[in-house]
This record gives structure tokens, C-alpha cells and sequence, in this order.
């Protein structure tokens, strides 16, 4: 992360108040504090729950390989067990495919992740600093680039870039092999 | 059965990989380390295809990818990229390193087993 205080020209100290330059870094500090605990509580929470939901996905599963089984050793009636079978099938394509999910809350927990990271940068904001010039007052727009540089999925550019009308770099096929 | 290796750091995406390929008839040894998954080989487990994710702490997918590569047993097995990126730069380095295909999250069973099933044919 961009130490924001040690950006160029900014060494001097500026004309603000001691008390508005404490209750600056107090308000935003705290700001930053509570929003980086609240970003990784919901990402926390977000593992917790896809955790169980996973247990209780893979514990239905293995019920419905149980009675597929079952099924196979039960004499008569072929209707019922054709019929029972087939919603074996279907219930367990669809546990399956509902499985794979997991992944989008993976992606949920980084994003989060990066926003807690976000806070911080922001928490370390320096008032007396950034009034010191115009390009001092700028270098708030780092905590941006240097969250970007560390964007890991192709999710966060395309919000930032819809964020700040820009054109996103993410275009490629989903599925590509060499 | 074909072996494949899962490389991610993330437990559930393990976790519901796994379970989703065992069902698709695939034996899963999962690794949360990138480090880990190269002790396996360098300890001579071989499997049928690696399937690695792109971002993780310490060593990245692309490292892995040549690492792995360096290993005469691994030059041919197939590595596939499993990864929330989809930028062209990342995708031409992890092709680079010896990747053989790329992947984006989520990505769907019945998609993942073509693909699977294009590779290992």
C-alpha cells in the first residue's frame, strides 16, 4: 500500500487547525475501522454459511446415493422406481451443480477483502498532509490505483471500471484452451 | 479412474470441487498450497491432470505452472487454470509458463467435464 505521507512535496506542515486536523484523522479513523470490521464480519459470515450449506449439499448427496442403492435391491413396481430413480438423478445434478456456487462466495470473500484493504488506506489519510499542495491533495486517488494494481478477479476491474466509466480490460472467452 | 490434482487456497472452492468432481467419476487429491502440491509430485504422485488456481498467497499459479513444468514427469500432464481472472496478459503468461487451458470461475459441472473429457480423450 502507498505510504500517502511520504508523497512528494508534502513534507511541510500546512495551515490547519491542530483540533480539525485530530478530529479529522479521529472521524476517519474510526470510519475506516468500522468499515474494515464490518467488511470481514459479512466476509466471515459468508464462510461460515457456505461451509455448512456444503456439509449439509454433500450430506444429501451421499442420502440420495443411499437410496439410489436401496433402489437397486427393491423387487416390483418399476413405475415407482423408475420414477424414484429419476428424481435421484435430477436432485443430484442439481445439488451438484448448486455446489459449484461456492465459488461465486469465494469470489464475495475477496472482494471484501479488498475493501477492508481499501479502509485502511483510507484510515491513514493525513489531513495537515494533504492540504500541504495540490498535488498532495491528489494523492488520495493512489489508495484507488494501488487497490486496483492488487485486484485479483476479473469481477472488481469491470465494477471499478462501470465505477469510473472507464473501459474494462476483461473480455476474454470463459472457458479458452492453448 | 483419473487422478486429478486440485491446487486453490481457498477450503470451500476445494471442498465443492472436489465433491463435484468425485461425482463426476474423477479421484481428487487437493492441495491449499501451490508449495504442498509440488511436494506431492516431487514425491512422485503423478496424476492424470492439475487443476490450479491463478491467485494465491506465496506462490501463484503461474510459478507453480513452471515449477511443476521443470519436473521432467509433469512436462506433458495437462494444467488447467481455474481463476476469477480473465485478462489476456495473465491468460498469455499462465500459456507461457505451460499452461494448457484457462478457466473462469464459476464454471459450470457439465461445462468443467467437457472440458475435462476434451483434455484426457
Amino acid at each position: 500500500m502507498t505510504q500517502l505521507r511520504d508523497g512528494p512535496g508534502i513534507g511541510a506542515k500546512a495551515a490547519v487547525p491542530a483540533p480539525v486536523s485530530a478530529a479529522f484523522a479521529s472521524a476517519i479513523g474510526d470510519y475506516a475501522r468500522v468499515l474494515r470490521g464490518q467488511s470481514l464480519s459479512v466476509a466471515t459470515l459468508c464462510d461460515e454459511v457456505t461451509t455448512h450449506w456444503l456439509q449439509g449439499a454433500s450430506d444429501l448427496l451421499a442420502d440420495l446415493d443411499l437410496l439410489r442403492a436401496d433402489l437397486d435391491g427393491l423387487q416390483g413396481e418399476a413405475a415407482l422406481r423408475a420414477r424414484v430413480a429419476a428424481f435421484t438423478e435430477a436432485t443430484g445434478a442439481g445439488l451438484t451443480g448448486l455446489m459449484i456456487e461456492v465459488q461465486r462466495q469465494d469470489m464475495v470473500r475477496q472482494m471484501l477483502e479488498t475493501i477492508a484493504r481499501m479502509a485502511d488506506a483510507i484510515g491513514a489519510l493525513d489531513l495537515a498532509s494533504l492540504v500541504a499542495s495540490a498535488e498532495a491533495a491528489a494523492l488520495p486517488r493512489l489508495i484507488v490505483e494501488d487497490i486496483a494494481a492488487g485486484y485479483v478477479m476479473a469481477a472488481q476491474r469491470q465494477v471499478q471500471a462501470a465505477a469510473l466509466h472507464q473501459a474494462s480490460q476483461d473480455d476474454g472467452p470463459a472457458m479458452e484452451l492453448f | 479412474m483419473k487422478n486429478i490434482l486440485l491446487v486453490d487456497d481457498s477450503a470451500t472452492v476445494l471442498a465443492s470441487m472436489r465433491q463435484v468432481l468425485e461425482r463426476g467419476g474423477y479421484a481428487v487429491e487437493a492441495c491449499t498450497a501451490p508449495e504442498l502440491a509440488l511436494t506431492r509430485l516431487n514425491g512422485g504422485y503423478r496424476p492424470d491432470m492439475v487443476i490450479t488456481d491463478l491467485n494465491m498467497p506465496g506462490m501463484d499459479g503461474i510459478a507453480f505452472i513452471t515449477a511443476a513444468r521443470r519436473l521432467p514427469p509433469c512436462r506433458f500432464i495437462p494444467i488447467l487454470v481455474l481463476t476469477t481472472e480473465s485478462g489476456q496478459v495473465q491468460r498469455d503468461r499462465a500459456k507461457a509458463a505451460g499452461a494448457t487451458g484457462w478457466l473462469v470461475k464459476p464454471v459450470a459441472p457439465e461445462k468443467l467435464f467437457d472440458v475435462l473429457r476434451q483434455v484426457l480423450a
